[in-house]
């Protein structure tokens, strides 16, 4: 185990300046932190905890934008009656993040912060073009989350910098979206492949500008622009899912490591996509009938 | 067998159950605190290194740190180990696996003792290392030890094998390859020990043989035996793992150096690396048999990755060899174990002692050999079994244990019937596999196998139970007490266990190889035989009558009047006397003359065998080979059950530990040189991957058992991980010769 020196903030302000001022990274859930400090290998030598900041922990509605504060654990938005209806692909991942201690410590803004290649909410707010607010002292800014997550590990965030919330707009229209995931167990599993997708029809009942992102097949989770321009403007039939699923591979680069084979995530990542596709395809048949 | 029982048998709770789950259970980590040292260890990041220099000084410098120690302060043995003493207390010269213990720093706190550790400097020259044990037995390859790699190596031919693979209608070779397991303990190693006034030493262990600890203890310090003793802590699991003296040892030094009380705990990733885990193997099967399913002949090649250091390895070679033909009678056996050195994390004792690597292979073969000459498994293992009377291949005559097999294949049968109704989910595919498996009790013939218990009546009236060999966990003291109040005729809860304390306790031996219950359970008839002796001798005396006109009976003695006077009168009296009434027994494993032969061709062979046989569903999905267990029906015969839940408690908790074996569990070298040594990368099944088990107990009595008592610590997991090989092939087609089974092996090809 580390040894860190440790600040605790009790609101955003005292969270904002013990960072600027400590240099120290922060702390919410621990379920990623307390990993990396009990093999020796977080990158920081000063903690700071957030997860006192009752302000970064909400979900909420301003118009058609929906937020949700970095500090939003993952039983929180399981419990969501808004994010099952505006997200629900978000609350499908949420469901298998670890183990119910895991989903009652762990947060949002911690599994973007974390930024690994497997984090489970990532695809699904790539599929909801989610923007974060990134927020310091004296200054915020937004960045769609793809620009936030730069590498394995690795995130855009500057020095005293937090995440703030995640935001994303109500879908328009009828919307199918779902989330699977590939473990190797049934529980508290690290994906080895994971993939979101969303289909909003347009009023002729053909795919608008559907999504399709995928975890653990690349350095950072990635969206396929090439799954998604093979379902573009067609209408919903399996031989379309079919090769919008193909069609992951040209924009995924999956890696061998202990979890699984390269060749492996290959397979896997057609597979589950082409399920999540379906399962989204269904939802939305189901929603016209209902 | 009685026909009534009163204890044995029934629900009886368990003593230690409230305080271990409200956590007053008091293990090593529980311990009193004040004035107590933490000692930490310096361990190896190579495989294999010379060791070039050891700086302490800068540690020693360190706040908080109280000593450093190297192999240059052990004072006696520099080595220790139970059947090989290879194994260094703090290495020496060279290190010859990723995690040995290298310095042992003492402190104040475990901040300092972190920070002595991070300044101990050791200059280490990298060598090369092998870890594969079939490459280790290449003339060029690295040496593990100046000896050469190979540590032991069984050979056993039985009949012609040429012969009778010429004769086989049909031959089948394969290839099997099982991963090293780590028990995986809740509790990991840990161990206290004080340095006391008078020039003793006083250790608490999380231990299977806190009496070998005292031998290893005294040999490693130079202390006589009696200056050591060493107390048995609440034990959180131990599995075999918990059958190594390394910490213990570790912990006296640091006591000894320091004139204090040192604690020392492992975290999960020393216990990974420093500890005993199953051994890796890979069994290269030829298996002939006639076109109607009659085996022939059997031939197979066996190597173990042993790891760098010796403990139980050639015993464990030794019981997996005898294992090699399962439950099968084959006319034609040629084996060959060979038990390697490598420069892995050592391997030793585990759960089932080399016989799950065994059974994963032969029963494998048996499924191959079925589909290769279309018959049914299960009737191919009927025509094959073992039968009363059957000469194995370590020429032990097998005894009416064998009865039992074909009830068992009755039972899978039927449960195999059933379970091939049950639909698969919609994308999935089902299958129902089934296996046998086979273990033995007991340490095996020439090793003392030996088990000392004794019973004391305290002032109360209520019976002391001085137990001989630690309960780990899994309720051997209720089982203890529930067969000494049924042979005292008194109430389960009159029975207390007193926690082994080797200056107080008679030694019991190692609590292992299933024989624990049947091994104590005896001693302790033949105590409550003595105690009740005793007692009579007392009363009689006391109430000055002759000792033949009273009689023992439920609790009380009988007058020849017929007047019942309450053994607790006679108690308080005796304590108030000073007399003790107490009785002690030893009871020995029997290795019979007409089944035990004279001359064998292995050493220690066992000659009590029990046998189960499970039969298993899963679902696969087809396109991504993920395999999930559904149901499994155990079927178990374990000779008369003291206490139902503790039986059905080891059967779950062991087909817990076979599904981890089969799909999940490896301990395996990354690309990156480091092992697999932590939960995140090694994968233990979790609540949701435990199937519906239904546990099927058979009570064939044993006649030399307690109340007809066999064994049921270990089999358990024997027949889980081929049994979930034979059903993912039924369902998918695919046949699985490594474990864990990967999905990708399993999975159609893209676009299949």
């Amino acid at each position: 185990m580390q040894e860190f020196d440790f600040y605790a903030a009790n609101t955003l302000d005292e969270l904002l300046r013990l960072l600027a001022q400590s240099g120290g990274r922060v702390i919410a859930g621990g379920t990623d932190v307390l990993v990396q400090a009990q093999r020796g290998v977080f990158p920081a030598s000063v903690l700071v905890d957030a997860s006192r900041v009752r302000e970064l922990r909400f979900i909420g509605q301003d118009g058609e934008t929906i937020r949700i504060g970095a500090l939003t654990t993952y039983a929180d938005i399981l419990a969501s009656p808004l994010l099952r209806e505006t997200a629900p692909a978000l609350v499908m991942a949420a469901a298998t993040v670890g183990a119910p201690q895991t989903r009652a410590r762990g947060t949002l803004g911690g599994n973007i912060a974390n930024a690994s290649p497997a984090g489970d909410t990532l695809p699904p707010l790539l599929t909801l073009d989610a923007t974060v607010r990134l927020v310091k002292r004296g200054g915020e800014r937004v960045l769609p989350l793809a620009e936030v997550l730069c590498g394995p590990r690795q995130t855009c965030l500057e020095p005293g910098e937090i995440i703030h919330s995640v935001a994303f707009r109500r879908p328009s229209q009828p919307t199918g979206a779902a989330f699977l995931k590939l473990g190797n167990r049934q529980g508290m599993a690290i994906a080895v492949v994971n993939v979101a997708v969303s289909l909003p029809l347009d009023d002729d009942g053909r795919i608008a500008g559907a999504r399709v992102a995928l975890g653990a097949v690349a350095p950072t989770p990635v969206r396929s622009p090439r799954a998604e321009a093979v379902l573009y403007g067609q209408s919903l039939n399996d031989d379309v899912l079919e090769r919008a699923a193909q069609a992951v591979l040209y924009d995924i680069a999956p890696i061998t490591d202990v979890r699984g084979s390269a060749d492996y995530r290959r397979k896997a990542a057609v597979r589950l996509t082409a399920r999540a596709l379906r399962l989204a395809a269904q939802q939305i048949r189901e929603g016209a009938q209902a | 067998m009685p026909a009534e029982l009163k204890t044995v048998g029934k629900a009886e709770l368990r003593k230690d159950a409230w305080d271990k789950v409200t956590g007053r259970a008091a293990y090593v980590d529980d311990l009193p605190r004040e004035g107590v040292l933490v000692g930490a260890v310096v361990r190896s990041p190579h495989h294999h290194a010379r060791i070039v220099a050891i700086e302490t000084a800068a540690a020693r410098n360190v706040p908080g740190v109280v000593a450093v120690l190297t192999a240059a302060d052990v004072p006696g043995s520099k080595t220790f180990g139970p059947l090989v003493q290879d194994q260094p207390a703090l290495a020496f010269d060279v290190v010859r696996h990723m995690g040995e213990p290298v310095a042992l720093v003492i402190a104040q706190s475990k901040e300092a003792a972190r920070h002595g550790v991070a300044a101990v400097q050791v200059t280490y020259e990298p060598l090369p290392a092998v870890h594969d044990p079939v490459a280790a037995l290449e003339p060029d390859a690295p040496r593990v030890h100046s000896g050469g790699n190979l540590l032991t190596r069984y050979e056993i031919s039985e009949g012609d094998v040429a012969t009778g693979l010429a004769a086989a209608d049909v031959v089948i070779e394969a290839t099997f390859t099982v991963p090293r397991i780590s028990p995986a303990y809740m509790e990991p190693e840990s161990s206290m020990a004080r340095w006391n006034d008078d020039g003793t030493l006083t250790v608490w262990v999380s231990s299977q043989k806190p009496f070998e600890d005292r031998h290893a203890i005294a040999g490693v310090l130079g202390l006589p035996e009696d200056a050591v003793q060493v107390c048995s802590a609440v034990i959180g699991g131990a599995f075999g793992g918990k059958e190594d003296s390394g910490l213990p040892v570790l912990a006296a030094l640091g006591a000894w150096a320091t004139r204090g009380t040192v604690r020392l705990i492992n975290n999960r990733h020393e216990s990974f690396l420093a500890h005993p885990k199953r051994h890796p193997a890979r069994l290269h099967y030829t298996l002939g048999a006639t076109r109607e399913g009659e085996l022939i002949a059997l031939k197979a090649v066996v190597h173990l990755d042993t790891g760098a250091y010796a403990s139980y390895g050639p015993a464990v070679g030794g019981l997996l060899t005898e294992m090699l033909a399962g439950a099968y009678r084959i006319p034609h056996v040629q084996v060959e174990t060979n038990v390697v050195y490598t420069h892995s994390p050592f391997s030793g004792a585990m759960r089932g002692f080399g016989s799950p690597q065994a059974h994963f292979a032969i029963e494998s073969m048996m499924d191959m050999l079925a589909h290769e000459l279309s018959l049914d498994p299960l009737e191919l293992r009927r025509k094959n079994a073992l039968r009363p009377g059957d000469r194995l291949l370590t020429r032990v005559t097998l005894d009416r244990t064998a009865e039992s097999l074909p009830l068992i294949l009755d039972h899978l049968a039927a449960a195999r019937a059933r379970l091939a109704q049950k639909p698969p989910a919609p994308g999935r595919v089902a299958g129902v596999g089934i296996a046998l498996g086979m273990q033995s009790m007991g340490l095996g013939y020439r090793v003392p196998d030996d088990s000392t218990n004794r019973l004391a009546l305290a002032p109360d009236g209520s019976v002391l139970l001085y137990i001989g060999s630690p309960d780990l966990g899994q309720g051997l003291a209720t089982a203890a007490e529930q067969i000494a109040a049924e042979a005292l005729g008194l109430p389960y809860d009159a029975v207390r266990t007193v926690d082994v304390d080797t200056s107080v306790s008679p030694n019991g031996g190692v609590t292992c190889a299933s024989r624990m219950t049947y091994l104590i359970g005896n001693s302790v008839m033949l105590a409550a035989q003595g105690l009740i002796a005793a007692l009579l001798d007392y009363a009689a005396r006391t109430l000055n009558v002759p000792r033949d006109a009273l009689r023992y009976e439920a609790g009380a003695v009988i007058t020849a009047a017929g007047e019942r006077v309450a053994l607790g009168e006679f108690a308080s009296r005796a304590a108030d006397e000073g007399v003790p009434l107490v009785a002690e027994a030893t009871f020995s494993f029997p290795y019979p003359e007409e089944t035990t032969p004279k001359h064998l061709p292995i050493g220690m062979p066992h000659v009590m065998l029990v046998f189960g046989g499970q039969a298993v569903r899963v679902e696969v999905d087809p396109e991504l080979g993920t395999v999930t267990v559904t149901d499994v029906v155990a079927v178990h015969d374990v000779g008369q059950v003291v206490n139902r839940a503790g039986v059905e408690g080891q059967i779950e908790g062991a087909v817990a530990m076979g599904i981890g074996y089969a799909l999940y569990e490896s301990m395996r070298l990354k690309a990156d040189g480091q092992w697999v040594d932590s939960f995140t990368e090694y994968l233990l099944p979790t609540a949701e991957d435990m199937p519906q088990i239904e546990s099927v107990i058979l009570e064939i009595p044993e006649a030399s058992g307690p109340y007809g008592v066999k064994g049921v610590g270990e089999m358990g997991l024997v027949p889980t991980a081929p049994a979930i090989a034979n059903a993912v092939f039924q369902a998918t087609g695919v046949r699985a010769q490594a474990i864990p089974i990967a999905p990708e092996v399993i999975a159609r090809p893209l676009g299949g």
